[in-house]
C-alpha cells in the first residue's frame, strides 16, 4: 500500500463520519415527537406518530413481493416479518431516531422516521 | 509466424473476456449465497468484482464495463432476479465502480488496493443512488455512512486478492 492508498482510506472514513454526523446526529432530538412514514415504491401508505403514549400495534403493508408486518412500540418501530429472501430489514431491528430508516429493497418498502417540530404552522 | 500471431490475438482477447464473464457470473452467484452477518443492505465481499478488475487491468475500461454488465445480466437471469431491484442496483453499482476504478488505475499514486477500495466505495455509492431513484426516496441516504465504512474492509479484501493475481499474470507475461 502506498501513501495514496492510506490517504484514500482516511478520506473515506472521514466522509463517512461527516455524512453520518449530518444524517444521524444533526437532526435527531430525542425529546421531540417523531413520526414514522411508511411508503411503498415512493408512495406514502401510512403515517404513525411515535411517542411514549403510542400503543403497541402492528401494521400489514403490501409490498412488491408480499406482505410486510411492521411493529410499533412506543417510540420504536421495526419490521417484524417480511416476504423477502434476505430478511435484512427484519435483522435491522428497532429504529427510533429521526433520520433513521429501514429499507426493504425487494419489497420497495421504506420506513423512515421524521422529526416533528412541534408546531404545525406559524401565523403572523 | 508473425502472421499467425496477428490472426490469433483478437481471439485470445475474446476468449479471455468470455472466461472472465463466466468467472464473474459464478462468483456473483456464490456471493449471493454468502450472507455477511451485518444488517446493512448491499454489503458484499466483492468477489465478482475480481473478474471486472482483471478485465480492467488486461484490456482497459471498455472491456471492464463489458464484463461488469454481462455479469449482472447473466447472474440475475440465473438467480431469477432479472429486472428486479437487485438487478438495477448491481448494474448501477457495477458500471459506476468500473468507471471509477478505471480512473484510479491511471493515477500512479494508488496501488491495486487503493483502486479496489475506491471501486468498493463507488459501488456502494452507485447502488444507493439507484436505490433512491427506484424508491423515489432519500431515506436510503441513512445507509451511506455505514456503506462507506464497509467499503474499506471489502476493498482491502479484493485488493489483497488481486495483488498475487496481477503478479502471476505479469510473471506469465500476459500483463505488461
Amino acid at each position: 500500500m502506498t501513501r495514496g492508498d492510506k490517504l484514500l482510506i482516511l478520506l473515506i472514513l472521514a466522509s463517512s463520519l461527516l455524512s453520518g454526523y449530518f444524517l444521524y446526529f444533526h437532526n435527531s432530538n430525542k425529546d421531540a415527537s417523531h413520526q414514522a412514514v411508511i411508503s411503498v415504491s415512493g408512495k406514502i401508505v401510512q403515517r404513525v406518530s411515535l411517542s411514549d403514549s403510542t400503543p403497541s400495534q402492528h401494521f400489514r403493508i403490501n409490498g412488491k413481493v408480499g406482505e410486510t408486518i411492521i411493529a410499533v412500540a412506543g417510540r420504536k418501530i421495526r419490521v417484524e416479518n417480511a416476504a423477502c429472501v434476505n430478511q435484512i430489514c427484519v435483522h435491522q431491528g428497532w429504529i427510533e431516531r429521526a433520520g433513521e430508516s429501514i429499507v426493504c429493497m425487494p419489497g420497495e418498502v421504506v420506513i423512515s422516521i421524521e422529526g416533528v417540530t412541534g408546531v404545525d404552522a406559524v401565523t403572523r | 509466424m508473425n502472421m499467425g500471431d496477428t490472426d490469433i490475438k483478437p481471439d485470445i482477447r475474446m476468449v479471455r473476456i468470455a472466461l472472465l464473464i463466466a468467472l464473474g457470473v459464478s462468483m456473483h452467484l456464490v456471493e449471493s449465497m454468502i450472507m455477511l452477518p451485518i444488517p446493512i443492505p448491499g454489503v458484499k465481499l466483492g468477489l465478482a468484482n475480481l473478474a471486472t478488475l482483471l478485465a480492467l487491468y488486461l484490456y482497459g475500461v471498455q472491456d471492464g464495463i463489458l464484463v461488469a454488465v454481462a455479469r449482472v445480466f447473466l447472474g440475475s437471469l440465473i438467480s431469477g432476479l432479472f429486472l428486479s431491484p437487485a438487478f438495477f442496483l448491481g448494474l448501477g453499482g457495477g458500471v459506476f465502480s468500473t468507471i471509477i476504478m478505471g480512473l484510479f488505475m491511471r493515477w500512479r499514486c494508488f496501488t491495486v488496493v487503493g483502486v479496489c477500495i475506491a471501486g468498493a466505495a463507488a459501488h456502494n455509492f452507485g447502488q444507493l443512488l439507484v436505490a433512491s431513484l427506484l424508491l423515489k426516496s432519500s431515506a436510503v441516504a441513512y445507509y451511506l455512512p455505514f456503506l462507506l465504512v464497509a467499503s474499506i474492509p471489502t476493498g482491502l479484501f479484493t485488493g489483497f486478492a488481486m495483488k498475487p493475481l496481477l503478479l502471476r499474470l505479469k510473471r506469465a507475461g500476459i500483463l505488461t
